[in-house]
């Protein structure tokens, strides 16, 4: 037996193919995925959450804003009321309990809660300028109640958050879907978010006889945040100067007057 | 702009670290596999295998047993690319050329302290896993490679003045 | 292409060897089959899917081996040693080394 020297010449361990083309294939393969899953989720949350009764919800919303320090204010009380004689008797607001009330935060936001509360940051109310102003951001509150807004988007963020940690793992999930569940919920929120301005606008006519103050705050806010259309692509509402676009289209074409408007009363004594 | 940055830090981090990891990484394996392949060329004539020789015994003058290993790390690009894997199932193609790597060193370094020997026998292979803690964040991923076997020096090879530790 | 784990080829003289060949394969299992392992888990018997993966590698990693010994002109493979690691969570390695040998 004799030892013969032979090199050799290809490596037969190692693949043939890059291994970038690799990556594009999986990564592409893992974004459909995600979408499909997301989808998947939307549908299963939104065709579930038709069956949550509104008193677990009210249960629900109890516990989570039982230790919010809300304050309460007659001037937000009055507009609420207001609204609330609006409701058509067939819509499910018109049976629902509302609770409305200010928490000290320097944010510009309102938000509609589990459990039928509106939560207005003080930061906004310094920004309003008329009552009609408020009544059209409390209507655009309570129109994400009317579309069970406030319960769909916690239920897609909840089961797409542990269904993706799932599926890719602890590693991959939490530097990925933080990204796609922004991005892929930012077209949908934003879809809710003008559908919930159209609903506000047409509880500020009903209850107010014209449309007045429905795009002034809006107007104030564009013109104070100049930020670039690109960050809006995956913002969670849409660009304001789309949203004026969007409300002032609608009072043209249903013909609704814009009159004055009723200034809103001084900071009430404690 | 600025503002889009801010809210994906986590996604850019991810994505530099991928492309660091690729250029980086391929730059040292090309070096690595350039280095293999010009020691190997060297040290052909030196034949390392997993049988038992039967030399005749008067023709030894002596024999040991020798080893090698070499531990080489992953990178994260291809830490990246295993973990999409792991996903789909399949060929795991980014740690192949890491385990060969490791393979061919570990015995290139066996066989490099056996100088002037005339074959390494029942050589035999031992690998430790790529650390069954790599796919986690913030672990050392690598794969480790022990070659060992009995080398044999010959009184009649032409190198026979070579130095016979034992 | 004859393969053996001893040290010849019965009823073969071999003629000449050409060194160390080896071939591997590292081989991940796709989530849904992690998914039903992990229910498995609970109840005990024969892994059927990762039994099939963990066969299919190994036969790649032959294949590899021989390619190997074909490149250098063996005809047999002798003494072959397989071998299994865990190499990253999921996955698995596949290796498989002998001696590349012409035989007569």
């Amino acid at each position: 037996m004799k030892f013969k020297p032979r090199p050799l010449a290809r490596n037969v361990n190692v693949s043939q193919g890059s291994r970038l083309w690799d990556l594009c294939l999986l990564l592409s393969g893992m974004v459909a995925g995600l979408v499909l899953l997301f989808i998947l989720a939307g549908f299963f949350v939104d065709s579930l959450v038709k069956f949550i009764p509104p008193s677990y919800e009210d249960l629900l919303g109890h516990h989570l804003t039982n230790n919010l320090d809300l304050s309460e204010d007659p001037r937000l009380d009055h507009i609420l009321q207001r609204l609330e004689g609006e409701f058509a008797p067939d819509e499910a607001n018109h049976t629902r309990h509302f609770r409305i009330g200010i928490i000290d935060r320097e944010e510009i936001n309102a938000v509609a809660l589990p459990g039928g509360t509106i939560v207005v940051f003080s930061g906004l109310l310094k920004e309003v300028a008329s009552e009609n102003e408020l009544a059209m951001i409390v209507g655009h509150e309570l129109g994400h109640f009317a579309h069970q807004d406030h319960l769909t988007r916690l239920g897609r963020v909840l089961l797409f958050g542990i269904a993706s940690r799932l599926v890719l793992g602890e590693a991959i999930s939490s530097r990925l879907t933080a990204f796609f569940t922004r991005t892929l919920h930012a077209s949908y929120s934003r879809r809710q978010e003008t559908a919930a301005d159209l609903y506000g606008l047409s509880l500020l006519v009903k209850a107010y006889g014209h449309a007045g103050g429905a795009v002034d705050f809006f107007i104030r806010i564009a013109e104070r945040r100049r930020s670039g259309r690109l960050a809006h692509l995956v913002a969670s509402h849409p660009h304001p100067e789309d949203r004026i676009e969007i409300l002032k289209k609608t009072i043209q074409a249903k013909g609704w007057p814009v009159s004055s408007k009723i200034a809103l009363p001084e900071t009430p004594p404690p | 702009m600025i503002e889009l940055i801010m809210q994906n830090v986590g996604l850019l981090t991810l994505l530099f670290l991928v492309t660091l990891g690729y250029t980086v990484g391929t730059l040292v394996e090309k070096r690595h596999y350039r280095s293999l392949m010009k020691r190997e060329q060297a040290l052909l004539t030196l034949p390392a295998v997993t049988i038992k020789h039967d030399q005749s015994v008067d023709e030894i003058r002596g024999s040991m047993m020798v080893s090698g290993s070499a531990v080489i790390s992953i990178d994260y690009f291809k830490r990246f690319l295993a973990r999409l894997r792991n996903i789909f199932g399949g060929r795991v193609k980014s740690y192949e050329t890491l385990v060969d790597r490791s393979r061919r060193e570990a015995i290139l370094r066996m066989k490099a302290s056996a100088p002037g020997a005339a074959i390494i026998v029942n050589m035999r292979l031992e690998t430790a896993a790529i650390g069954n803690s790599a796919n986690q964040k913030r672990m050392i991923g690598s794969v480790e490679t022990l070659a060992y076997g009995t080398a044999i020096w010959l009184r009649t090879s032409p190198t026979s003045e070579a130095p016979l530790k034992i | 292409m004859y393969i053996t784990n001893i040290e010849t080829i019965p009823g073969k003289t071999i003629v000449e060897h050409y060194g160390l060949v080896q071939g591997s394969t590292v081989r991940a299992k796709h989530i849904g089959r992690d998914f039903m392992a992990s229910l498995k888990n609970l109840v005990g018997g024969e892994l059927k899917g990762y039994t099939e993966l963990l066969g299919d590698a190994r036969k790649e990693a032959v294949e590899r081996m021989k390619a190997q010994a074909s490149q250098l002109g063996a005809n047999a493979v002798v003494n072959v040693r397989f071998a299994t690691s865990s190499v990253a969570q999921g996955a698995a390695e596949l290796f498989a080394y002998g001696t590349a040998v012409r035989v007569e």
